[in-house]
Parts: structure tokens; C-alpha cells; sequence
């Protein structure tokens, strides 16, 4: 049975990913503290959150049937230092809570429990969370947005999720509420212009893992995307709308657009909050600051970052520079353009290989190329093509060697 | 033998692909009626007429070899009279003009050339080379048209746009009275008007072209042109295959279908380049004249209808506008490759079948 | 675990009930989207107790054993009756499809006489929903109104124009008889012409709007559970109450009003204008533009069946009791 359980359960855009990508691909170096990080797959933890609160997610909820179960019971197993992490377990209800908790502790009891929230400032939060939606497929423009999540009623879907993963002193609520103060850890996000790694010896101290130690990684920033990158794509939602599947548009437009083109390189202007609702989620902060401070939970790091720094210059997503916006659109085609290409390429050569692979097991004797071998090695961890034609090559390799 | 055999020598870009389809569609019923259009794997004409004029086409030359006698073979075996069409011949040398007279040798040789109003056909020749993926913006266009003499032209826009230098080429030997001039009606006319006066130079009767041709509306408007170069430009130098090119282009094309596209904005010449035009569709006009060539249709077609309004600079190409023709072309690329995408469970079950 | 306002809410409005079911609604997490836990001062939604109602159902059904499924009696078809097929989803086919089996046709047989029998495109849009969210779908009446309008296409099955030219390839075209009937008996007389048969009794299609909303809520709340969960409401013991009869409400949704119409249109076109025989007037196939009709399935209709399913659930617990 773990002796610790540490519930990472938010908040989005404070890190998490990257925290978590370390985590995965560092396994041994963890054990060898003491800590597990229990996932079968890099998406895990996220499915097993999406199975304890019963949440459907574009059709991978399909996936996630048993996987809280499957965690607990990983969790349980294992003697020292468990850690759950994801950024959408703010969400989960007291209900379920107390199911996590319950599934995730030795039934004689002797588990400790701490919770972490890291947790940054709303002015850039509240932007952030807008792009989130708009990589996912949503229509909102920035405006209606920020009417919604500024009701004070929270009537709508958009509003309650964003409250949900994102109101601080509920969620530290609703986790911590039955643990000891100094078992609640608040990990703040420094203000931009803070050293780079301060951050993550703050992550590292709080998990009680050794700085420097999780060497591998797969490095993949996540640059939020510029004010006229982030239009565009919310045009192309409009567009796009019902006529793809999700796997189709997470696979081009969230993964290759948006990943792998538009993050890169901008000079654009960054997405900030207009000058009323600086004001307004200033005033918040500062309540949820003075709210906190006082329930002595563990702070690591700063309450006072909870409370934005100066904005950056206001730039109206839902009115940008057309200009901009057309030169985002060209780069974009550009790279789609050269995606398909390279998409045919292969293709080509797949069905080069099917044709080979077809035309006579008996006339198979040709050593397969190693250009076209290494291609299939290659996107065999994408295309599902190639990972099944890889085997089928890999299956008459072993019946024809002498 | 054949009895008449006419050439259809250009110009590209007056609808020339139409009649053509037009010929193909129907080639049974014509060729009933005593007019034989030469059938070839393709369908066309296009390796017959590189055969010609020699011209590379990008590697298409080496599988063309021969093409120009077949067709011309065909066109003498029948009894009747034969056509020959394709718009690439008005590129012609005199020297490549003697060899084709003298494939015909025997026949009563015609030449037709259909010719549109020069004020669109400049715009047009720029598109289409943008559509092949050019860089050249209008701008450097026009003067590169403005600047190359029009008489034994090299510069490709003249060698097959220059009336009186391709007919001059092209009418060695005939008399006048077998050299037809055919007019593209103007925007506005009737639909079959353009047919009827082809048929009625090959003395066909034009309803018997019961199957009819949808006109392709391949033309981009300024704005997509604009935004296409823009492309073209990125792209340099990267080796994108033609079908993943031609999937792009059709997406940019597909903003015609939408009712919420922008009003299509047509490529026009600025004010400053209208008089040149005007002059030398002038000069044309009498030279036409002073020929006595045969002229189907109305030499006023062959004058430029300037619109009013102020003039949009297909260079300099407003925004927004090209926002809208990104967002459809960035959606049908994904479109289409999700598309693509849905044959991948069948090929995986059957890749999985070969392992066994 | 204290129970949260809106649990105890709908314990409240269950009227009485059973203490195990009490203890079932307020003791379920409440799964899905929609507001965390709202408190004692917030004014609980039809929303917020529709999501608790839902929590419960799911629960019960992941542990409930499904009812034994009949067995259908096989009837043979006699080689003397003339060979027949029922397409189409409309109403109006099933209660020709009902009948005509109630009168011991079983369809079937070499080329058959084609009975295409239609309805308003609003009526054939709700069986397939409902055949749909049978199927596992959580999407909502709107949303698939919004899918169709966007690809501008409609779903095959109802897409009666396409159905008719299919068996127009594989029977001779005099054998398709499209059949748009005002009333339900006017279509019952003339399929039982057509087929040579006099019809029995005829059922009304199962497909109540707001059934089909509950199902296809419980389809999300079960969405990580295993399929056979989702199925068991369709075959289980609240067949009672899920399989009310189609009824006019809710039409198309306002927003796709407009689409639909006119797509109805050019489809009534196609139908009148096949080489097929047709029967009673195809424009029928206009859903209903009536300002006074509703064209949306309420939250507070969903949570009033919700309820009163909760309230017939029999069986007990979903948990081993002593």
C-alpha cells in the first residue's frame, strides 16, 4: 500500500504537461526515490480522470472505461510515493473526491493524502483557457468568453467548466477540505520575467523528487498561439464545423497546424485581457489571495503571484489586424500543403510495399529496401498503415530467412 | 483522302478546351455527319501538337514522339473532312508550320483562330500561369508583355496571343478565304453562341452536338490569384507533387460555390495600361481588315470593354478577402485529407491478413 | 458523505420514497458537465437535478441485470403471399410494417413489391435519432439537426428519394410505390392493397422526443461504462417507459428551419418526379413550420420522466444488501 498519495489536480496551463511528460518518461529514476507516477500510456492519468468523473471527450471517452480502477489499484500496490497528476481533476465534485480518495488509500487507513494546485494569475489564465477552447474545436469568440465566465450565475456549460478547473479556493476546497492544512500545498507560477527554473524546483521540492534528475523528456513546448493565429483558427472552426470527425481535426488542425506550425516562430501579439476585466479579475485575486493566506494552507513560492502583474497591451482577438491574419492563413496553407505532400509520399510508398507484399509471398525473395524499411519504422507510430505493414513485412522476413 | 482538314491553332484561353470537349463528346454523331475528330488515348490533341512545336512540356515531349503524324494520318484516311484542334500550334515556327501544311498535303487546308478581346487575356494568360505554380506578379507581368515585341515574338504571351504574327505564320500558302478569324462573343452573349460559329466553319450543323459540355468555371478571381502566387512563393523550391498541388488549387477554387464568398473581383489592367491595349487591338482590327481573311463573328468583340469603378490592384489584394479564400482553402485540404484517411481500416485489415 | 443540495432536492420531489432509492440518488456522484457542487444559496436548475436523476439511473443500470430478451417467434413466410419490403423510418412505415406483420406478412422474398412509405422530414429525423441513441449516441435533438444541416445531407434511411432509386436498381420500378398517406389509416388501406393483404393492428413507433432525450443522456453518464450497460435500458424493464409512442414535438429547431424546408422541398421534387408510383401527396415531406410548435426537447419534460422512472424502478439496490 502507498504510503503517500500526491493528487496533482490542476490547474490547466500551469505547467502540467510538461511536468507530467517528465514524469512518464522518467520512470526508473522515480522508483529509484521511492515515487511512482502509474500510467500505462502517456494519456492515462487523463483517461482515469475522465472514468472517476463520468465525462465524455470527444469519443476518447470510449477509451477510458476501468481506468480509475486500473490507477487505484496500481496506486495501492505500490509502497512509497504515489503521484496523481492532471489538471482536470479540479473538476471532480465532492462525490468524487471522496470516491478517489477512498479507491486511492489502504483500507485500514495509513495513507497520507497531500494535494497540489499550482495555480497562475487569472490575466493570464483567462486568455489561456480561451485558447484551450478554441484548439478544441469551439466557436466562441473572446467576447462572449468573457460575458460568460463573468456571469454571475455560471449558467453556461463553458462557464462552469472554466469555474471548475479554475476557481482556486473551491477546488483546495473540495480536495483538501477533509485533510490538515500543511497536507494542502498552493505551488504559484512566478510572474513572466522570473528565472526559468523556478518553476519546476518548486514542482520538484513539493513532489520531493531531485531537481535535476528526470533527464528525459520530450521537450515539447507549448507556446500559446499569437492574437491573429488564434483567430484564424477559430475561423476554421466555423468552417469546419460538424464536417470533420475529432480524430481528423486533432490530427491536422490541433496537432500539425497548431503545434507543429502556427506555435512556432511568432512575432504576433500575445492574447491579453481588455483594461475592465483586468480590473475585475484583479479584485478576484486578490479575494482568493486574502482567502487563502488565511487557511494556512502550505505555500510554495508566492500568494502575492496570484495576483496579475501589470497586462500586456490589450489586443482584440474578435477584431484583429486583417493583414495579420491573412499572412497566418498563407503560413498555414504553406504548411498543410507540404504535410499533404508528405502524407501522399508515403502513402505512395505504402502501397508500393502492400503491392510488393501482395504480388507473390513465394516471389518475395528481394531484400526489402532499407529506405522504404526505415519510412515504415518511421511512421509506424503515427499511421496505422505502416505499423500494420511493418508487421506484415517483419512476419515474411521471418518466414523466408533460411 | 480527306476532303478538307481544318487547324484549330489557338488561341489558348478563348474556350478553346470547351469546343474541344464539345468535338469529343460527340465525335460519333459528328463523324456520321462527314467531320472526323482524330481520337487519341487522351482524348485530345495536346502530344500531337508537342510533337509540333517541340516544345519540352515538362517532360511530356519524349512521350509525344510520333503523336503529330498519327493524328495527321488519321485525319487523311477519312473521306470527309478532319479536325485538328489544339491551342498550343499557334506557338509554331514557319519552319514547324511547313511540316504540318505538308501532313495535309493533298487536302483543302483551313486554319482557324479564335480570339478573345485582349483586355482579358492578358489577366487570363497571368492566371494561368500562377495556377502552374508562377511567382510573377501582375504587375511585372504586364510590363514584361508591354515591353516584348509582338512580331516574331519568343516571349510565349505574343508567340500565341499576337494575332496577325500567329496567322501570318500559320496562313503560308492558303488564300485569304481559308483563313478564319473566330470571334469570342463577349461576356453576356448568348451561351451557344460560340459553338455555333465554330460549327458553322466546319459546316456542321451545330445541334448535332446533342451532348453538351459544362464550361468549366476554372477561372480564380483576382483575389484567389493574389493568394495563390502568395502561395506559390512559399512553396518555392519544395517538391510538392502535382496531384497534392492540384488538391490545393481545387480548394481554393471551391470558393466559388460558397454564397458567402466575397463578390468575385475579375483581374483587369490598371487605367494607365488601357490605351496601349486599346492601340494595338486598333492595329490588329485593321490588319484583319486589310487581309481579307474570313472573320466569324464581330471584329468589335476584339475591343475591350473597360468596366467603370475604381480599379483593385491584383497585387496588392485586400485582407480580408484573403482570409476568406485562406479559411476555405486551409478547410478543404483538412477535409480532403480526412478523406484520404478513411481507406486507412480497410488497408490495415488487409495488411494484417498477408501476415498470416 | 453529506448529500448535495441538489440530491436532496430531487429526493424531495421523488415524493416518498423507497429508503434504498433515497439512498441511492443521494449517495450516486453526479457525472458529466454542468456546475461542480452548486451550494446551498444557488438556485438549483432543471439541469442541475436532471444530472442527478441521471447519476442515479446510470448507476442502477451498470449493476442491474438486463431483463431476458423474448424470443421472436419465427412465422414463415407462405409462398403464396405476395413478397414485399417496407422502407423508410416515418411513423407511418412502422405502423404499415406492425400491421401487415400482425397480419402474419412477413417481408421478404424474391422481387418484392417496395413499399417506401413516408412522412415529415421532422417525424423521420426523430425515428433515427431515436434509432441512433438505440444505437449509443449522446447527441442531442439540436445537435443533430446542426450535423445534418452543415453537411447539408440528410442521414441515407431518410433520404427517401435515394431509398426508392436504390430498389428502383433491383426491382422493376413498378414494383416501387411511394406512399405519403394523410392519415394513418388511408396508409394502412392502401398498403394492404398493394400487398394484397388486410392489415391488423398497427403500433405506433416507439419514439418519443423526450425518451429519446433521457436514453441518450444516460448513453453520456454510461460512456465509460461497458456497451452492454448502454443497451440494457432498450431492452430492460423500463421498456414501459422509454418506448412511448412518437408525437408531433418537438419539430426542427429553429435555427435549421430554413434548411430543412428547403431540402424537404428538393426531396418532394425527387419523389415526385421518379420512376416509381406514387401515392398521396409527397410534399407531406415539409416538416411543419408552425410558430406554435415546440422544437426542443425541455429540460423539465426530460426531468419529470427522470423521475418517474426513478420512482418505478423495481429490484432494489444496485448493491448487495444483507
Amino acid at each position: 500500500m502507498a504510503d503517500r498519495v500526491i493528487m496533482h489536480v490542476g490547474a490547466p496551463k500551469t505547467g502540467t504537461s510538461f511536468l507530467q511528460d517528465r514524469l512518464f518518461h522518467n520512470p526508473e529514476v522515480l522508483a529509484a526515490q521511492g515515487i511512482r507516477y502509474p500510467v500505462d500510456r502517456a494519456d492515462g492519468q487523463f483517461l482515469a480522470a475522465l472514468d472517476l468523473m463520468q465525462l465524455t471527450w470527444g469519443g476518447l471517452e470510449k477509451q477510458a472505461g476501468g481506468a480509475w480502477d486500473r490507477l487505484a489499484e496500481a496506486v495501492r500496490s505500490w509502497p512509497g510515493t504515489a503521484i496523481v497528476s492532471h489538471e482536470i481533476l479540479g473538476y471532480a465534485s465532492r462525490a468524487h473526491v471522496r470516491r478517489a480518495l477512498e479507491s486511492l488509500s489502504a483500507p485500514g487507513g495509513g495513507t497520507e493524502v497531500h494535494v497540489v494546485l499550482s495555480v497562475r494569475d487569472l490575466a493570464r489564465q483567462i486568455p489561456a483557457e480561451w485558447q484551450e477552447n478554441v484548439k478544441h474545436r469551439r466557436l466562441v469568440t473572446y467576447g462572449e468568453f468573457l460575458d460568460q465566465i463573468r456571469d454571475p450565475d455560471r449558467t453556461s456549460t463553458l462557464a462552469s467548466w472554466f469555474w471548475g478547473v479554475q476557481e482556486v479556493p473551491e477546488i483546495l476546497d473540495r480536495w483538501g477540505g477533509e485533510l490538515p492544512p500543511e497536507q494542502v500545498h498552493v505551488v504559484t507560477v512566478p510572474h513572466p520575467g522570473a528565472p526559468r527554473d523556478l518553476l519546476w524546483e518548486r514542482f520538484m521540492g513539493v513532489l520531493g523528487i531531485e531537481p535535476t534528475s528526470l533527464a528525459e523528456g520530450t521537450d515539447r513546448a507549448n507556446p500559446s498561439l499569437g492574437v491573429p493565429e488564434t483567430a484564424l483558427v477559430r475561423r476554421l472552426n466555423e468552417r469546419l464545423r460538424d464536417v470533420v470527425p475529432n480524430e481528423r481535426y486533432r490530427q491536422f488542425v490541433r496537432e500539425y497546424l497548431v503545434h507543429q506550425t502556427l506555435s512556432r516562430g511568432q512575432t504576433s501579439a500575445r492574447l491579453s485581457v481588455p483594461p475592465d476585466v483586468f480590473v475585475w479579475a484583479d479584485e478576484l485575486s486578490r479575494s482568493w489571495r486574502d482567502h487563502l493566506s488565511a487557511r494556512g494552507y502550505d505555500v510554495v513560492g508566492d500568494l502575492d503571484e496570484l495576483v496579475p502583474a501589470a497586462p500586456l497591451p490589450w489586443v482584440d482577438p474578435d477584431h484583429p489586424d486583417p493583414t495579420e491574419v491573412a499572412e497566418v492563413g498563407l503560413k498555414g496553407l504553406d504548411a498543410m500543403v507540404r504535410e499533404a505532400a508528405r502524407l501522399r509520399d508515403v502513402e505512395i510508398e505504402l502501397h508500393e510495399v502492400i503491392g510488393n507484399l501482395q504480388e507473390g509471398i513465394a516471389r518475395f525473395e528481394r531484400r526489402p529496401t532499407e529506405r522504404v524499411k526505415r519510412r515504415l519504422v518511421r511512421e509506424a507510430g503515427t499511421n496505422p498503415v505502416a505499423k500494420a505493414g511493418l508487421g506484415a513485412y517483419r512476419a515474411l522476413l521471418g518466414k523466408n530467412s533460411r | 483522302m480527306a476532303r478538307r482538314v481544318f487547324l484549330h491553332v489557338g488561341a489558348p484561353k478563348t474556350g478553346t478546351t470547351f469546343l474541344q470537349d464539345t468535338l469529343a463528346a460527340n465525335r460519333a454523331g459528328l463523324a456520321e455527319a462527314g467531320l472526323l475528330y482524330p481520337d487519341t488515348r487522351s482524348g485530345n490533341h495536346f502530344q500531337a501538337a508537342i510533337d509540333l512545336i517541340e516544345h519540352p512540356w515538362g517532360g511530356a515531349l519524349d512521350k509525344a514522339r510520333g503523336s503529330w503524324d498519327h493524328v495527321a494520318a488519321a485525319a487523311m484516311r477519312t473521306r470527309g473532312d478532319a479536325v485538328v484542334s489544339h491551342e498550343v500550334l499557334a506557338s509554331a515556327s514557319r519552319e514547324q508550320v511547313r511540316r504540318a501544311h505538308a501532313s495535309f498535303e493533298g487536302a483543302e487546308l483551313h486554319v482557324i483562330y479564335s480570339a478573345r478581346d485582349l483586355g482579358r487575356q492578358i489577366p487570363a494568360e497571368w492566371q494561368e500561369k500562377v495556377k502552374h505554380r508562377g511567382r510573377m506578379q501582375f504587375g511585372a507581368f504586364l510590363r514584361v508583355v508591354e515591353r516584348s515585341p509582338r512580331t516574331g515574338a519568343d516571349e510565349w504571351f505574343w508567340r500565341v496571343q499576337g494575332l496577325p504574327d500567329v496567322l501570318d505564320r500559320w496562313s503560308a500558302g492558303l488564300t485569304p478565304a481559308h483563313v478564319h478569324l473566330l470571334t469570342v462573343p463577349p461576356p453576356g452573349a448568348e451561351p451557344g453562341l460560340l459553338w455555333e460559329r465554330f460549327a458553322g466553319i466546319l459546316g456542321v450543323d451545330p445541334a448535332l452536338a446533342v451532348e453538351t459540355v459544362a464550361r468549366s468555371n476554372a477561372s480564380l478571381d483576382a483575389i484567389e490569384t493574389a493568394f495563390l502566387r502568395r502561395l506559390n512563393v512559399a512553396l518555392k523550391g519544395r517538391s510538392i507533387s502535382q496531384p497534392v498541388y492540384a488538391d490545393m488549387v481545387r480548394g481554393v477554387l471551391a470558393q466559388q460555390t460558397l454564397s458567402r464568398r466575397f463578390k468575385q473581383i475579375r483581374t483587369e489592367l490598371p487605367p494607365e495600361s488601357r490605351p496601349f491595349v486599346d492601340e494595338v487591338t486598333a492595329e490588329w482590327r485593321e490588319w484583319v481588315q486589310g487581309s481579307g481573311i474570313d472573320v466569324v463573328g464581330d471584329l468589335a468583340d476584339l475591343q475591350t470593354r473597360w468596366s467603370e469603378g475604381k480599379w483593385a490592384d491584383p497585387d496588392r489584394p485586400r485582407p480580408r478577402a484573403m482570409i476568406e479564400v485562406a479559411i476555405e482553402a486551409l478547410a478543404e485540404m483538412v477535409v480532403a485529407e480526412s478523406e484520404r484517411r478513411r481507406g486507412e481500416p480497410e488497408a490495415v485489415r488487409m495488411l494484417r491478413r498477408l501476415r498470416r | 458523505m453529506p448529500a448535495t443540495a441538489a440530491q436532496r432536492e430531487v429526493v424531495r420531489r421523488l415524493d416518498g420514497p423507497a429508503p434504498w432509492l433515497s439512498e441511492l440518488v443521494l449517495t450516486t456522484p453526479v457525472g458529466g458537465r454542468g456546475r461542480v457542487d452548486p451550494g446551498e444559496g444557488d438556485r438549483l436548475t432543471d439541469r442541475d437535478l436532471l444530472r442527478v436523476c441521471v447519476a442515479a439511473l446510470a448507476r442502477w443500470s451498470r449493476t442491474s441485470a438486463p431483463a431476458p430478451v423474448p424470443a421472436t417467434p419465427r412465422v414463415l413466410r407462405r409462398p403464396w403471399h405476395r413478397a414485399f419490403v417496407v422502407a423508410g423510418l416515418s411513423p407511418h412505415a412502422h405502423a404499415v410494417r406492425t400491421a401487415l406483420a400482425g397480419a402474419g406478412r412477413v417481408e421478404g422474398g424474391r422481387r418484392p413489391t417496395v413499399l417506401v412509405v413516408g412522412g415529415p422530414l421532422d417525424a423521420m429525423v426523430a425515428v433515427h435519432w431515436r434509432r441512433r441513441v438505440e444505437r449509443g449516441a449522446g447527441l442531442r435533438w439540436r445537435r443533430l439537426w446542426a450535423e445534418m444541416a452543415a453537411r447539408g445531407v440528410l442521414p441515407r434511411v431518410v433520404d427517401l428519394a435515394a431509398v426508392a432509386e436504390e430498389w428502383t436498381q433491383r426491382v422493376p420500378s413498378g414494383s416501387v410505390h411511394v406512399l405519403f398517406g394523410g392519415s394513418t389509416d388511408e396508409v394502412l388501406a392502401l398498403a394492404g392493397d398493394l400487398v394484397g393483404a388486410s392489415p391488423g393492428d398497427a403500433e405506433p413507433a416507439r419514439a418519443n422526443a423526450v425518451d429519446t432525450d433521457l436514453l441518450r443522456l444516460l448513453n453520456q453518464a454510461l460512456a465509460t461504462a461497458p456497451a452492454a450497460s448502454r443497451l440494457r435500458w432498450v431492452d430492460g424493464d423500463l421498456a414501459g417507459h422509454l418506448h412511448r409512442p412518437w408525437t408531433r414535438a418537438p419539430g426542427t429547431p429553429t435555427h435549421e428551419l430554413e434548411w430543412a424546408v428547403a431540402r424537404a422541398g428538393t426531396l418532394a421534387d425527387a419523389l415526385g418526379s421518379g420512376p416509381w408510383q406514387v401515392h398521396g401527396d409527397v410534399r407531406r415531406v415539409v416538416p411543419s413550420t408552425d410558430a406554435g410548435l415546440a422544437r426542443s426537447v425541455p429540460p423539465a419534460e426530460t426531468l419529470a420522466l427522470a423521475l418517474e422512472v426513478l420512482t418505478s424502478l423495481e429490484g432494489g439496490p444496485p448493491w448487495p444488501t444483507a
